[in-house]
């Protein structure tokens, strides 16, 4: 019974800490505090997903687990060099919003080809 | 002749594979839970697929580790871990205010992309570093501290660092790593690290003594 | 108390921790006021609580297989947290995410400016630290 409740306490605590995660991701102000939230969030996640396991007594969500760990980290970079690269000069920004959606490709093709271009 | 060259290059090119062959394995075993004759040999053949489809420059490794350090590092890794979040934990909520912080540059002693690397991924798992920009050709990792209120708390970051790429170092770092470490503690006036027979027979050779 | 009482027991303690890693993780996200003091607080339960968490539930296992399935959790999140980490501060570093304020030294600023009064008195290319060959950089200042 005590432990049912220590449960529930642990519980809200995640609970608490999602809520701050949130409040950032929602301020913002720039996409790289979103990002870092968001990355924060997933972290909480897999914990009380861990946590749900001990209160609930079974296995089942452990491969969740192992595809947050696998797979968080992809938007992130994704984002991250996105910012980088919309931060130069004929960057995604410069060359106008209809490249939006194909910018991201663009910069990872970009990697190989302007570093041997520039020399 | 040069047929014989390749037949030796290609033996030892799979040799430096193998311990990557063997993690892939031991992870696909990992991730089956459990291990029969079908998944072990599904594991070689997926790894051997997987390291052939997605070719990767093979990692130089030296040929040396050490057990005895590789286990003091993971311990002292543990240490700083915890006592690394508990600070950072009481920096989030300390009422005092919010912390400084300083991005240093810190000079690595090995020019071996796989300690760089290893070093960088350990400093970053540590909360309150963080490595934004690394310097290939210098050696140099650019990195940011969390709470480093005066410059003794500065240099206090950068010998951690250079502490864990010593023990890296002692881990699994080349001949020319260790004497490189050891060239500064002398310099330092510390006491080099123990050596072992071969290591000394390098140094010698390297400083013509 | 018998064994199983012992173990669920020290299965809430880390629970507990991991709950008070995400929770500080969660105040220092809202508190601290620029990106990269914020990736700090954020690789916290990343780790740590991860840490923390998985041992929970290791002391709960009840055979082998579930032990080994949480180590290649706890692999991956060790591989892959320091690379987002990495290009999350390098991004808020060079698009001047960062409170220079907050910063006492910032000795990635300084190498920078030296390289560009470098190639300013020799009239040649900047030669930056380093810094990345796959990104035009020449016009980069923090």
């Amino acid at each position: 019974m005590m432990l049912q409740a220590a449960f529930v306490v642990v519980g809200v605590i995640f609970f608490a800490a999602v809520v701050l995660a949130v409040f950032r991701i929602v301020r913002g102000p720039s996409i790289l505090d979103r990002m870092i939230a968001t990355d924060m969030l997933v972290a909480t996640l897999i914990c009380a997903l861990a946590a749900e396991m001990v209160q609930h007594e079974h296995t089942r969500t452990l491969p969740v687990l192992l595809v947050l760990a696998m797979t968080a980290f992809l938007a992130t970079v994704g984002v991250a060099r996105y910012v980088t690269q919309q931060d130069r000069p004929g960057g995604p920004r410069a060359e106008g919003d209809a490249a939006g959606t194909a910018a991201g490709a663009d910069a990872a093709r970009d990697d190989t080809t302007s570093g041997t271009a520039a020399r | 002749m040069s047929g014989r060259i390749t037949e030796i290059g290609r033996w030892q090119g799979f040799l430096l594979q193998l311990p990557l062959l063997v993690w892939l394995v031991v992870l696909w075993l990992l991730l089956w839970g459990h291990i029969t004759v079908i998944s072990v040999l599904t594991g070689v053949i997926v790894a051997l697929v997987v390291t052939r489809l997605f070719y990767l420059p093979p990692v130089d490794l030296s040929g040396r580790f050490s057990v005895y350090w590789g286990l003091a590092f993971a311990w002292h890794f543990a240490v700083d871990l915890v006592r690394a979040s508990v600070l950072v934990a009481w920096q989030a909520v300390d009422p005092r205010g919010v912390p400084v912080n300083s991005v240093l540059a810190v000079q690595l002693h090995t020019r071996s992309d796989l300690i760089m690397t290893l070093t960088a991924e350990a400093i970053s798992l540590v909360p309150g570093s963080l490595v934004v920009e690394v310097d290939r050709e210098r050696s140099l990792l650019y990195v940011h501290a969390l709470g480093t209120p005066d410059d003794a708390a500065i240099e206090r970051v950068r010998h951690s660092v250079l502490v864990v790429e010593e023990r890296i170092v002692r881990t699994l770092g080349s001949e020319h790593d260790v004497w490189m470490i050891n060239r500064e503690r002398r310099a330092a006036g510390r006491p080099p690290l123990r050596l072992s027979a071969r290591q000394r027979r390098y140094e010698d050779a390297r400083e013509g003594r | 108390m018998s064994a199983a009482e012992l173990l669920d027991l020290g299965s809430v303690l880390f629970l507990f921790a991991a709950a008070l890693l995400s929770l500080a993780a969660g105040v220092g996200i809202v508190r601290f006021p620029d990106p990269l003091s914020r990736m700090h607080a954020a690789t916290k339960p990343q780790i740590l609580g991860l840490v923390c968490a998985l041992v929970a539930l290791g002391l709960q296992a009840e055979n082998g297989a579930t032990v080994a399935a949480l180590v290649p959790i706890l692999a991956f999140q060790m591989l892959t947290a320091p690379i987002s980490a990495h290009m999350v501060g390098r991004a808020g570093y060079r698009t001047r995410h960062l409170r220079r304020d907050l910063l006492i030294r910032d000795e990635l600023a300084d190498a920078i400016d030296k390289a560009h009064a470098d190639a300013a008195r020799h009239d040649t290319e900047p030669d930056l630290p380093g810094l990345v060959t796959d990104e035009d950089t020449s016009d980069w200042r923090p």
